[in-house]
Order: C-alpha cells, then sequence, then structure tokens
C-alpha cells in the first residue's frame, strides 16, 4: 500500500533546516502522516467502489484484483483503502472529542476538588467516577453501550470516547494541580481575576500540553477498539468497508483456506497500529525540539530564565 | 468609601498555625500592629521566620487561624466576600512577590500588566492603557519594547521591574513589597530599591517591605520589624533598632552585618 | 500498645483495610453503572421494540420497559437495583428468562481459564526474555528483546491470532480450524474446562481442548509478554546499576545468587502491571473467543446486544468490572506483601 504514496515525505521534509535532528523529527510524523493521507485519498487510489460487487465471488488474488473479492465478490483492496478512511474517520473525531472533554473535566476536578463545599464534592466525585470508570475493559464497556444505545455510529464514537476520555482528564488534573500552585496565579488574582477568568487564561493554556502529546495516542487505540469491536460484530454496520467486520466476515473463508479476505484487512490493522504507535511514541520527544526550533526562528533574543 | 477617606490598616491579635494536632506548625504567633497611609515599614528575619506568611494574610493570600485583620474598620473576609468591595480591596492594597514564576510564561508583558488596569481601574480604551504602560515602564526605566515579550524573554531584574509595574498601575494606597530584591543581582537591586523609594514618595503610598537582608530594609523604610519564628521580637524606628537593639536576636544580626561589610571593606 | 489484638491489628491493618474496601468498591462502581448506562443518550426500550417488527403500540413498550425494570422513578429503581445488589440478584436475563448473575457465572470460568493461561505464558515468557536480556552481553540480542518489548499495548490480539491460523493451520496444516474448544458437550463441574476435563477424566475431549488452546493461547503470550517485557527490563536496568548489584558482584556473590536477587528486586514493577492489564486481557479474550469459537462471557456479550438485553448488560457489566476489582485487589495485596513501603498507613506509622 505505502509504495503508492513517496509524496507525502518529500511535502514534510521541505521542513525548517535540514539538520538531522529536523529530519529525525519530521519522520516521526511520516507513519501517521502516511495513514492519514491513504484515508483521505481512499477514493483517488482504491480501483473499484468499496461497497458494491465488481466481480464474482472469492476470487484469489490476481492483477486485476490485487486482494482477491470477498464473499459478494467486493474488491478487497478497495475495501482495505476505504477501511483507512472509516479508521481514521473515527479517530480524528474520538481524538478531538476526548481530548477536548478530558481537558475541560481534568481542570475543573484538578481546580474544584481540593476546594470545600458543592464544588469540592463535585470534583471529588467526578474524580473517584473516572478512576472506576478506568477499571472497566474497552472493549466491555463498547458492548454495553453500543447494546444499551443500539448499533450506529454515534453509539460508537459515545462508546470509544467514554473508554479513552479517561487519560486526557487524569493527564490533564495532574497538570492543573502543578499549574495551581504557581504563583502568577496569586498574581493574577491580586489584579482582581476572578477565578473562573483565571483558570480560562491561565490554569487550561498552562495544562493542555501532556493531553494534547496524548492525542496520536488515542487515535490509536481508538483504531484498535473499533476493530475489536468491529470484529466481535458489534461495529459499524454491514457493507460499511471496516477493518475488523472485515476479518471477521473472511473468517468462514479462512477455514476452508481462502486466506485473502481475512489477512489483507488484519495487516491493514496491523500496520496502521504500528504506524500510529511509532508516531504517538516519536512525537512527544520531538516536542522539546520542534519547540526550540520555533524559539529560535523567533526574532526576538531569548535569555535564560533567572 | 472614597479614596479620600483616611486608610488605615489593622491586625489584632492576628496568628497563623498550619497543620493539626502533632504536625501544628506556628508560623506567626498572634501579634497586633497598625498601619497608617503613610506607613514605611520594613520587616526583617531569616526564611521561616514568619514574614512573608505575615504579608500574604493582609492581602487574603493566606487566611489568619486566629484574629481579626480589619480595613477602615471592617474585616478583610467581609472585604473579600462580594466581587465590588474585593475589585476596590485590592485597588487600596497590592502585594509584589519575589519574581520566579508570578508572570504566566505564555503571556506577554503587555497583556499581564494591562489586567488589573481593565478589572480594577476600569480604563477601556486601548490608548488609553498603552499611555499608562507607557509611563509605568519610563518610571521603572523599562524599555517599553520590552512589553511585547514574554517572561522567559527578560533578564530577571527586568521581571521583577515588570512586577513592580503590575502592582503600581493600580496606584494603591499601600504596597506591600515581599522579598523584591532578594534574588536579583547587588547591582540591580539598588536600582529597584531606589526606583520603589522613589514612587512610593512621589505618589504618597505607605510601603511594607520585607526582606531578610537588612541594608535593603533600612535603606528603604523607617521602622522596623525584626521577627523570628513566628514571633516579634523588636519593633521602632530604624534608627532606634541599629543602634540600641534590646533582643539578643537582634544584636547577633547586626553584629553579623558589621563584620560581614568589615570583611568586604577588608578585601577590597 | 497496650493489647496484643492491638498490636496484631496494626500489623495486618493493611490488608484487612485493602480487603474491607473491595465491597465498597464493588458497591461504588455498580451505582456508577447503574446511573452511567441511564444516562447514555438512546433509549434501549424504543430499541429493543423497533427490533421486534412487530406492531408499536403503548402497551408493547410499556411491557418491554417493565421487563427491562426501567419502569417507575430513577430512585425506585435505584432502591431495586440496590436491593437486588445485596441479594446477589441482578435481574433475570430478558432472552432466556435465567438469572444474569447465573449465566455470567456458568461463563466466566472458561474466560478466565484463557486469561490465566496466557497471562501465565507470557509471565514465563517475559522471565525468560529477561533472563537473556541480562545473561548474554551480546547487543544485538539485547536489541532485539528491547525492540519487542516496545511492542506493548499497540497490536490487537485477535490479529497476531489471525496471522497465526494463515500460517499454522492454512498453511503449514498442522493445527486443527478454530472451530471451538472439543467435539461434544463439555462435562460442566467447576465451569472452567480444562480443570473439568481432568476431574471428570475425559482424557481425549483435554486433548483436543489443549491442542485447540495452542494457537488462542500463543497469540495472547506473543501479544500480551511486552507488557510485562517493559516493566521488566526497566526494573533491570534500574536494579544492574544499584551500589547492592555491584556490591555483590564486587564480593564475588555466585552468579546464580546475584540473578535471582536481581530478579526478585525487579518483579514487583512486573506484578504492579497485572492489575493494570486486566482489563484489557478481558477486552481481548473476547474477541479471541469469538474468534476460536469457544463459548464465553464475550458470546454474551454479544447476544445480550443483539436482542436488546438490558437486564443481562447491566448485570455483564457490573459483574466483568467486580472481577478487574478483584484481580486489582489480588494483585495489590500480593504487592504489599512483597514490599511494605506500598502498605497504607505506612506514612503516618513512620512519622
Amino acid at each position: 500500500m505505502s509504495a503508492q504514496f513517496p509524496d507525502q515525505t518529500a511535502a514534510l521534509a521541505v521542513a525548517p533546516r535540514r539538520t538531522g535532528g529536523t529530519i529525525r523529527a519530521v519522520f516521526a510524523f511520516v507513519p501517521l502522516a502516511l495513514v492519514v493521507a491513504i484515508a483521505v485519498l481512499a477514493p483517488v487510489i482504491a480501483p473499484y467502489d468499496p461497497v458494491t460487487s465488481v466481480a464474482a465471488s472469492r476470487l484469489p488474488p490476481s492483477p486485476e484484483h490485487w486482494f482477491g473479492t470477498d464473499a459478494v465478490g467486493m474488491d478487497i483492496l478497495s475495501r482495505t483503502i476505504y477501511g483507512a478512511r472509516i479508521a481514521v474517520q473515527f479517530g480524528v473525531i474520538v481524538a478531538v472529542l476526548s481530548t477536548i472533554g478530558g481537558v475541560l473535566i481534568g481542570t475543573f476536578i484538578g481546580l474544584s476538588e481540593s476546594s470545600s463545599g458543592v464544588l469540592g464534592l463535585l470534583g471529588r466525585g467526578l474524580n473517584q467516577i473516572s478512576s472506576y470508570l478506568l477499571a472497566i475493559p474497552d472493549v466491555i464497556l463498547g458492548i454495553v453501550v453500543v447494546g444499551i444505545m443500539g448499533s450506529s455510529d454515534f453509539a460508537l464514537t459515545v462508546a470509544i470516547t467514554l473508554c479513552l476520555v479517561q487519560a486526557p482528564v487524569k493527564l490533564t488534573r495532574v497538570e492543573v494541580l502543578r499549574v495551581r500552585r504557581e504563583s502568577y496565579l496569586e498574581s493574577a488574582k491580586l489584579a482582581g481575576e476572578s477565578s473562573f477568568r483565571a483558570a480560562l487564561v491561565h490554569v487550561m493554556p498552562n495544562s493542555i500540553g501532556p493531553a494534547m502529546r496524548n492525542m496520536p495516542l488515542i487515535f490509536g487505540n481508538c483504531v484498535i477498539i473499533l476493530a475489536s469491536l468491529g470484529f466481535i460484530g458489534i461495529g459499524v454496520k454491514a457493507p460499511t468497508p471496516e477493518w475488523g467486520y472485515m476479518i471477521s466476515s473472511g473468517l468462514s473463508s479462512l477455514v476452508l483456506g481462502r486466506w485473502w479476505p481475512a489477512v489483507f484487512p488484519a495487516a491493514a490493522v496491523l500496520l496502521s497500529v504500528l504506524a500510529i504507535a511509532y508516531s504517538s511514541r516519536a512525537i512527544p520527544r520531538m516536542w522539546p525540539l520542534l519547540a526550540v526550533r520555533v524559539k529560535r526562528w523567533n526574532p526576538i533574543g531569548r535569555k535564560a530564565r533567572a | 468609601m472614597s479614596d479620600a477617606e483616611q486608610f488605615i490598616l489593622t491586625l489584632d491579635g492576628v496568628g497563623k498555625e498550619y497543620g493539626r494536632g502533632r504536625h501544628r506548625v506556628t508560623a506567626v504567633q498572634p501579634l497586633d500592629l497598625r498601619v497608617d497611609a503613610d506607613v514605611e515599614l520594613g520587616v526583617i528575619g531569616e526564611s521561616g521566620s514568619g514574614k512573608s506568611t505575615l504579608a500574604r494574610m493582609m492581602v487574603g493570600l493566606e487566611t489568619p487561624s486566629s484574629g481579626t485583620i480589619a480595613c477602615n474598620g471592617r474585616p478583610l473576609r467581609e472585604w473579600l466576600s462580594t466581587r465590588a468591595s474585593r475589585l476596590e480591596y485590592r485597588r487600596r492594597v497590592q502585594y509584589v512577590a519575589q519574581d520566579t514564576t508570578s508572570f504566566d510564561p505564555r503571556q506577554t508583558f503587555y497583556d499581564a500588566v494591562s489586567v488589573p488596569l481593565r478589572l480594577l481601574r476600569g480604563v477601556r480604551s486601548e490608548r488609553e492603557i498603552r499611555s499608562r504602560l507607557d509611563a509605568i515602564a519610563d518610571e521603572l526605566s523599562l524599555d517599553p519594547a520590552l512589553y511585547s515579550r514574554q517572561p522567559h524573554q527578560v533578564s530577571g531584574g527586568q521581571r521583577q521591574r515588570f512586577a513592580l509595574a503590575r502592582s503600581l498601575v493600580v496606584e494603591p494606597q499601600l504596597l506591600i513589597c515581599d522579598e523584591v530584591v532578594s534574588a536579583l543581582d547587588v547591582s540591580v537591586q539598588g536600582a529597584v530599591l531606589n526606583l520603589i523609594k522613589r514612587h512610593v514618595a512621589e505618589h504618597h503610598m505607605g510601603l511594607i517591605f520585607v526582606a531578610h537582608g537588612l541594608p535593603a530594609v533600612t535603606f528603604i523604610s523607617s521602622n522596623l520589624m525584626v521577627m523570628r519564628q513566628g514571633e516579634v521580637v523588636e519593633r521602632g524606628t530604624v534608627a532606634d533598632v541599629v543602634t540600641r537593639p534590646r533582643h539578643p536576636y537582634t544584636q547577633e544580626l547586626l553584629a553579623a552585618y558589621a563584620s560581614s561589610s568589615q570583611k568586604e571593606g577588608g578585601r577590597q | 500498645m497496650r493489647t496484643t489484638i492491638r498490636d496484631r491489628y496494626r500489623a495486618n491493618r493493611w490488608w484487612i483495610l485493602r480487603l474491607v474496601r473491595l465491597p465498597v468498591d464493588i458497591f461504588v462502581f455498580a451505582t456508577i453503572a447503574f446511573f452511567l448506562i441511564r444516562l447514555l443518550p438512546g433509549d434501549p426500550v424504543a430499541v429493543a421494540v423497533a427490533s421486534r417488527n412487530e406492531a408499536v403500540t403503548p402497551e408493547t413498550v410499556a411491557a418491554v420497559r417493565a421487563q427491562m425494570g426501567l419502569d417507575g422513578s430513577i430512585w425506585e429503581q435505584l432502591l431495586h437495583f440496590w436491593g437486588g445488589l445485596f441479594r446477589g440478584n441482578l435481574g433475570d436475563s430478558l432472552q432466556t428468562s435465567i438469572p444474569v448473575v447465573t449465566e455470567v457465572f456458568s461463563r466466566l470460568p472458561s474466560t478466565l481459564e484463557l486469561i490465566l493461561l496466557g497471562l501465565l505464558g507470557a509471565f514465563v515468557a517475559c522471565l525468560v526474555l529477561g533472563f537473556v536480556y541480562v545473561r548474554f552481553a551480546n547487543p544485538l540480542l539485547r536489541r532485539a528483546v528491547r525492540f519487542y518489548s516496545s511492542f506493548a499495548t499497540t497490536v490487537p490480539v485477535f490479529v497476531v491470532a489471525i496471522f497465526l491460523i494463515v500460517l499454522f493451520y492454512v498453511v503449514l496444516a498442522w493445527l486443527p480450524a478454530p472451530l471451538g474448544r472439543a467435539a461434544g458437550t463439555l462435562p460442566v463441574v467447576t465451569g472452567f474446562p480444562i480443570l473439568d476435563e481432568i476431574i471428570t477424566g475425559s482424557w481425549s475431549m483435554l486433548g483436543e481442548t489443549l491442542v485447540a488452546y495452542i494457537m488462542p493461547v500463543a497469540a495472547m503470550v506473543i501479544t500480551y509478554t511486552p507488557n510485562l517485557l517493559t516493566q521488566l527490563i526497566g526494573g533491570l536496568d534500574r536494579e544492574l546499576e544499584q551500589t547492592t548489584t555491584r556490591f555483590q558482584v564486587a564480593a564475588g556473590a555466585p552468579r546464580r545468587w546475584i540473578f535471582v536477587s536481581l530478579f526478585r528486586r525487579s518483579l514487583p514493577s512486573v506484578i504492579v502491571v497485572f492489575g493494570l492489564f486486566f482489563g484489557s486481557l478481558i477486552g481481548g479474550a473476547v474477541t479471541i473467543e469469538s474468534l476460536f469459537g469457544f463459548g464465553g462471557i464475550g458470546q454474551l456479550g454479544v447476544r445480550s446486544v443483539q436482542t436488546v438485553d438490558f437486564p443481562a448488560l447491566q448485570g455483564f457489566l457490573i459483574i466483568v468490572v467486580t472481577v478487574c476489582l478483584i484481580a486489582m485487589l489480588v494483585v495489590d495485596l500480593i504487592n504489599m506483601a512483597l514490599d511494605p513501603r506500598r502498605r497504607p498507613g505506612i506514612e503516618e506509622a513512620s512519622r
């Protein structure tokens, strides 16, 4: 798959300065960018329509159908490529939703939990609830939420977000607990700022770092959970080209020795989660490097912190 | 409550304890203090002597565990209970801390210093804010161009002066400085002290100056209060305390400074 | 320090307190779950009625609502729910009319068996690779172990299993098709398939089951070893730097001693992870069961989704999390036994 899009790397490589550090920083994004590129360009690169029968059923891989066709004659290559689109759609939506939600909830908990009164009670309660929800296995929570809300894309998004929102909540809470001890909050108070304004202007912007860096990880976990739920049969609806569902529907063929309907989507899951995992580990490592570079461009000369 | 009203801050048996039971620590032992509009009070003591806690209690950053602080007869608790009176109190009393992180690392100085002008003095027009900021920068010998920078882009001395600017634009009746020069180079210390002294004199402000260094305190204030382990061991005018110290700790303190300045003199 | 009973209580307080916390945890979680599934957008009654292809009348809707235990105010429901919780009754399945607790517990052991085998295998593999990592100074080998450990929590277990099936069933034909544990009905005594087969002496079935377990357990071991391995390697690297180890080497202690001491000191960090990722093991086991045609809690969950079996889903969630909480309890107790610093209340005592 990846052989078809070398351009993406080239586009990113036109980065700041061609030093070793920069190139390594750019390479951290390449795998993630590739997965996203396949998703975005799916209509251009997929040879056939992913949800209509285009040939005889169960054809083995051939020059016409590189990955063969499935039980109803749909082109597996096209379905696998479009599968990236589904995974990325869910991944992006869930990553954004759970990061925004997690930052808001985490900030609230961090600011309120040590205060007395109703707010403090609410903050401590939310923190406890978040800890308990963290104990629920992702797939189990997915099963229950989809079971109660009925199978739909919305239900899946809610289910996966509920699983993954807990990490940014905890990350932001810890960061808020650090930031709230900073003396610039006292200065803000003395300057007449209300605590709500201070939370919005000072606490939140200074606490979102860890949650932001966690975003690619959420993206990757979302892809895994979506595929797992699809695989056990409660994911997106039938003809939609979703990898987990494709694998499970290829199983009966697999038992009969026809390996291609299950193996190609499985390989797609494997490659994409590895790519995302690589990027989600490499990007935070590159963070300071990128920050330094941005500062170096800054025309204002820097002076070390006293 | 007009600004013309005579400003008085009274502390009546104010003390502070941290922790509970066996872990209880007394930070400030109950003390009485009367601060008038034209006060020039230096508070001196080693770290942990409770001098900072005392200063912070006067602006409501800490709550006293005993006694009451009152401004013009009205308890501080009441002042801080509603938004309008809280802002009024902040207009009257401002507090500057030793700057290490007293500025949000993401904000420019312009954003930070203009906040009290907008919220406390109700200045709305951008031009008015700009001119007031330029005026205060001029007074503190700051280059107004620095307003567009962020905290990590200036030196410690400049940052400390911005911290002063943030409090001085409010034109308070009482300025409380908590170790404002301790972290600065000796050369810069003198400049900042001079700026504070001049500004306070010109605007007829009260000043409470908390520090652990004797020279700074004696330079800037006329009255002196010596604290040790939460207790006020000596009070009086600077001249009185320096020439006739009564408490052994004060004598020790003065002796230490005398010998260190002698040593420095000897080296030169 | 007057009575010995009090002293004894003090010495044992750590595990007593931790044990007492479990029922509280379960109760609090069950209550949170109760509200969570009622606060979710969407109405299970509507979903259930829509899936039945019957004429929708207000009476049928009300009947379904009553069946699901969703009639009355939420506080009445909560009281009813709490009452059931204390009696160990989480309602009956709409599908089979069997109590949900019975249904889940009849399937849970086979899932737990799979998880425990996978966990045990991963633990052994982790120890072996950890030994290789310390014993051989070959940098290539060490880098390979490190690289493998970097796969922690990335690859879903069923994907690994698919590749195993392709290799060992489709290509090499060494192992049987992934179609369940063994032919015929499994004997049920404890609910753990292997144990039951041993107890009843069904040796041929035991053989089939063991063969059928090779691929799923191998997939779990391959997938979950890196999780443990990262912790072990981290611990080993840290302990190698410690003066204790240097002292042992300098003092000329036998190699075997040094290894044992090294592993004993590094293991607690591995055991901590057990508790943390037990949940993801359950999730993984659900997909594995679905793939290999094993009956287990995953099957029950999927069936409950398809039939909108509200009581079953609610009970399923609560019981699965209870199992996770118990697993965490066990891990906590082992850890506290190994390392007294982790015991609660230890800070107050040392002050």
